[in-house]
């Protein structure tokens, strides 16, 4: 009965349409300009948060984190390293200094250049390495008196000898002079090698290693734009092209941070789509050329997929605005499925119109295909509705535009086409005649075999994870990817971590402390703990060495020993014979026989020392601090408001490399079971997996369970529903199986691979089952090419993702490849097969 | 002799007699420098005595100037946990020989003129005071003594500098060195051959 009534209102239908082609057109026309005009109210919102429901527990606490301390998720990270501490300070301090009052950027923050941090900065280390580090400015002290009073090579040189003398008299070993020499020579080598390198005092005497800095930007922040934070983005970028070339290089610098994240994202999308674009126009051109057979038709067929997208993008505007990064999507989908309308029904037609003149193969065709393309609209839209109800907004829109869609294609098609053949009767036929498929049905070892296939994927599949760490879709080669990366292989600058919103200070304190002894925990942070430990003795550490920091600063140097060396020769010859002394007795008889004037390397070996006396004097200031003295900028990471009303903030850094789900899930899981209320990027990725996860679990079998009631509404069969559902969800375990052994888990740009396949696949079951129960030999028939050509037009068009550097994007390519290539499979081996379990019926063989 | 009695009684006197201000804890400071020097030189430098006196009286002016306690503490610093408490009394016993032995060791030559105090400067919450100690090859040595001004004790010598380095520093390092290596058995050895 329902089959009846499709078949008679398409054959009318399309009738209609064929004899009134000028009115169809003009109506088809005045919504698509209704279209046109609604585009001006669709936007793309790029906040990610905003893709999973806000009532959502993970995501209030989210919200709650952001409303206290809105700054920290937005701010742009310059992040400075090399192998000295000398140019890196150097670096931070110019950028610093320019970026300071730069337009788009309201605020500057570096511990390094901060001037609490000079002054307290000793305190920060560790006992034994301040002990240390006082101890090696101490014994450095008469040294850098003297070359403060005489910046010369000369000077230098004397000091070197001096030192050299003072440690042999004090019997000093040799080695302790090895990082003054090591440097020393490296700096006359690179001068006679022309290579940038200036001499890093505060590491040949502090002894410090390769170090890290960041310079924190709070950019302004203008959401009308694609990359809100363009003009901070550009200036830091400016300074950090015009920093001082000698400086610039002996670091590495780079932009990190969500805005930087996100702009580099867009650019890594945008980067690989030309070629993306070229090829899939030549492959869908080929796949349409092969299954249409002319330009015209062709072209008919694009025309109507075109007024599909725009009227469905229309629909899109009123019905929902603003898009998000999984809903803009919708696009995909609609390729995939407006498509399949107008090729169906063209290749129909050709089949028809090689017996019949034009308008009854328009009938014959409308009341042949008509329960079909009803079934599939219908059963399709309902399975995109199925995504509607769900917390992950992001899908749930998908599916709404999705299901309209389905409708709208499913009218154009039925429209567009039999008006135009009624224009133009010759586009009805393609190539003529074909030759028929090698068989008519799939042998039975290919139906084994895909069953086979589809249930051993089955236990594979479902290890299938939702990956919602925004890092897993960004190109792994992207600068801003790379510097994020150099920040968590630092495990007190990694940047995923937990925070605890606490109401008092106390409170702050105690689940600090609480949550700092778990194992998965490597510190817990809250502004308390920002004051350092251990002040009396580190003061006194300060204290005792104090008059050698003043001395270096501002005494005026004692000769300790005479007859110094002031020529590179003389020191040369006056060098112990330690390795580091040797290299340096090498550089210097180099250096000598190059006769280089003194100013090329005077340059070079005083560039820094100014900036050391400086840090010195402050560093001489050190003084017991509190709270209280803390840099406002860094306070405020930690407390938000004042008096009563301040929140606290406990950061929860953690002790393994988190990158990964299971040390992220067992580091969330760990700290919520001491502080439920724990929120933070973690927890979000954490909550957004499990609540995308089941979303697309509950919605998949709802829209499997309705399209299994829509189908057997119309077809009375369980077996043709079975032929329907059974491929799709072997399918569906095939793809995600292979996603598995790929390593490609689902993520936010990939997952519209299942709504798709759900889609297509459903969409060529339904063909395939219907067809057969009214043909013999259904792969002589038009169908099966339909079916081919409209899941090859979308994987022409859509698998050239897969060369994107943007790993989401590739993801999306190669995933969606897999899917439409195993719907499609999976339906011409077990559909004829399983429809032909169904008992004959007294249908009318409607096809021929 | 008697007259440099005098000095370091008078010294002493004006150290502990004024009331406590800046001015007065550089003239403390300056008051207790001259006794040490005045002490030192005139142990150093008067051909009359014998070793053994000339290291009793050098002892003397030492224990009279310098804070042990101070100098104690930092140099053992948190390795100090090590020594029981009979190694500490005897490291307690041994310091004011150890830094006789370091005085003049440092400064004990080319002692014909006698040392010049020169200034005295504030240096945080102490004062150093500037000396030149003359050398055997004519020149002079710049000296800073560090002085603390403690309410209880008067003004005493917490470290001794020459050219900004600190000797305190020195022999701390010097002493983690030999505990961490020897022990405090080692630590003990080594201030006895290093002593007066």
């Amino acid at each position: 009965m329902g089959q009846e009534w499709a078949a008679t209102a398409v054959e009318a239908w399309v009738a209609r349409a064929a004899r009134h082609p000028q009115v169809a057109l003009a109506l088809l026309g005045a919504l698509a300009v209704l279209a046109v005009l609604a585009l001006t109210r669709l936007g793309i919102d790029t906040d990610s948060r905003r893709m999973l429901a806000p009532d959502l527990p993970f995501q209030t606490r989210a919200a709650a984190l952001n409303a206290a301390f809105p700054g920290t998720k937005n701010q742009i990270a310059v992040v400075v390293r090399s192998a000295r501490a000398d140019p890196a300070d150097a670096a931070v301090s110019a950028l610093a200094e320019v970026l300071s009052g730069a337009p788009g950027i309201e605020a500057v923050f570096a511990a390094s250049a901060d001037a609490y941090f000079q002054r307290a900065g000793l305190l920060y280390l560790d006992r034994r390495v301040l002990e240390d580090r006082l101890t090696r400015l101490t014994k450095s002290a008469n040294l850098l008196a003297g070359l403060r009073a005489d910046p010369t090579l000369g000077g230098f040189l004397a000091a070197l000898g001096e030192a050299e003398r003072l440690a042999e008299r004090a019997d000093i070993p040799d080695e302790a002079l090895a990082g003054l020499q090591t440097e020393a020579a490296a700096v006359f080598d690179a001068a006679l090698d022309a290579r940038p390198r200036r001499f890093a005092w505060a590491s040949a005497l502090g002894g410090s290693a390769q170090v890290l800095r960041v310079l924190t930007l709070s950019p302004t922040l203008d959401f009308s734009r694609p990359n809100p934070a363009r003009e901070a983005m550009r200036a830091a970028e400016a300074a950090i092209a015009a920093l001082d070339p000698a400086i610039a290089a002996e670091v590495e610098i780079g932009l990190t941070g969500d805005p930087i994240l996100r702009a580099e994202e867009l650019r890594s999308v945008a980067a690989t789509m030309p070629l993306s674009l070229g090829l899939s126009v030549v492959l869908v051109a080929a796949v349409l050329w092969t299954a249409l057979g002319s330009p015209a038709r062709m072209g008919l067929a694009l025309g109507t997929l075109a007024l599909t997208l725009l009227l469905t993008t229309g629909f899109a505007a009123l019905a929902i605005g603003d898009l998000n990064l999984v809903s803009v999507a919708f696009i995909v989908l609609m390729v995939g499925l407006g498509i399949d309308f107008a090729i169906h029904l063209l290749l129909h037609l050709e089949e028809d119109a090689q017996r019949l003149p034009p308008a009854e193969a328009l009938a014959r065709t409308g009341r042949a295909l008509g329960p079909a393309l009803v079934l599939t609209a219908l059963s399709t839209s309902a399975a995109f509705l199925a995504f509607a109800v769900t917390d992950f907004v992001g899908m749930a829109q998908l599916g709404l535009i999705g299901a309209a869609g389905v409708l709208i294609a499913f009218a154009v098609s039925l429209t567009v086409i039999p008006a135009a053949i009624g224009l133009r009767p010759r586009w009805i036929g393609g190539q003529g005649p074909r030759p028929a498929w090698r068989t008519p049905d799939p042998p039975r070892v290919m139906v084994w075999a895909a069953l086979a296939l589809g249930l051993g994927a089955i236990p594979l599949a479902a290890e299938m994870r939702f990956d919602a760490d925004p890092m897993g879709l960004r190109d792994p080669n992207a600068r801003s990817v790379q510097v994020q990366d150099w920040l968590a292989q630092d495990p007190d600058r990694a940047p995923l971590r937990l925070s605890l919103l606490v109401g008092s200070a106390a409170e702050a304190e105690s689940e600090a402390d609480a949550l700092a002894v778990l194992p998965e925990v490597r510190s817990a942070r809250w502004l308390g703990a920002l004051v350092p430990t251990d002040q009396a003795a580190k003061l006194e550490l300060v204290d005792i060495a104090w008059p050698s920091l003043d001395f270096a600063v501002g005494g005026e140097a004692v000769p300790l020993a005479e007859d110094l060396p002031r020529t590179p020769l003389a020191l040369a010859e006056a060098l112990s014979q330690t390795p580091a002394a040797a290299q340096l007795a090498e550089a210097l008889r180099r250096w000598e026989a190059s006769g280089l004037p003194d100013a090329a390397i005077e340059a070079r070996l005083f560039a820094y020392l100014p900036a050391l006396v400086e840090q010195l004097a402050a560093q001489r200031e050190a003084d017991e601090v509190t709270a209280e003295d803390l840099p406002p900028a860094l306070a405020a990471r930690y407390r938000s408001g004042a008096g009563p009303d301040a929140l606290y903030r406990v950061e929860i850094v953690p002790e393994a490399d988190i990158s990964t789900p299971a040390a992220r899930r067992a580091f969330v899981d760990a700290v919520r079971a001491q502080a439920p209320a724990v929120a933070g990027p973690p927890d979000q990725i954490e909550g957004a997996a499990r609540t995308v996860a089941r979303a697309m679990a509950e919605a998949s079998l709802l829209a499997l369970a309705l399209t299994a009631v829509f189908a057997f509404v119309a077809v009375r069969s369980l077996a043709l529903v079975a032929a329907i559902l059974v491929p799709v969800a072997l399918a569906g375990a095939v793809t995600l199986a292979a996603g598995v052994a790929l390593g490609l888990p689902l993520n936010y740009a990939n997952v519209i691979v299942l709504p798709l396949l759900i889609g297509i696949g459903v969409d060529t079951g339904i063909h395939l089952a219907l067809r057969t129960e009214r043909s013999a030999a259904v792969f002589a028939t038009a169908t099966p090419r339909a079916a081919a050509a409209s899941a090859l037009t979308t994987i022409g068009a859509f698998a050239t993702l897969a060369l994107s550097d943007h790993r989401g994007t590739a993801s999306m390519g190669t995933l969606l490849a897999i899917a439409l290539v195993t719907a499609v499979a999976m339906a011409f081996a077990l559909t004829p097969t399983l429809a032909r379990l169904a008992k004959p019926t007294e249908r009318p063989d409607m096809s021929r | 002799m008697p007259l440099s009695r005098l000095a370091i009684a008078l010294a002493a006197a004006v150290a502990f007699a004024v009331p406590a201000s800046a001015d007065d804890a550089e003239t403390r400071a300056l008051a207790t420098a001259e006794t040490l020097v005045e002490g030192a030189h005139g142990a150093l430098a008067d051909p009359g005595l014998s070793d053994a006196a000339r290291a009793d009286r050098l002892r003397a002016a030492v224990s009279s100037a310098f804070a042990f306690d101070i100098w104690e503490r930092f140099l053992l610093g948190d390795r100090g946990d090590a020594l029981s408490a009979e190694q500490r009394g005897e490291f307690r016993a041994r310091l004011p020989g150890f830094l006789a032995h370091l005085y003049a060791n440092q400064f004990g030559k080319g002692l014909e003129d006698k040392p010049e105090i020169q200034e005295a400067r504030p240096a945080r919450k102490d004062t150093l005071v500037r000396a030149r100690i003359p050398r055997a090859n004519g020149k002079a040595l710049p000296v800073d003594w560090r002085v603390r001004d403690f309410e209880d004790r008067g003004a005493l010598v917490i470290d001794v500098m020459v050219g900004g380095i600190s000797f305190l520093v020195l022999k701390r390092e010097e002493f983690a060195s030999i505990l961490d290596d020897e022990g405090p058995d080692g630590l003990l050895s080594f201030m006895a051959e290093n002593s007066l």
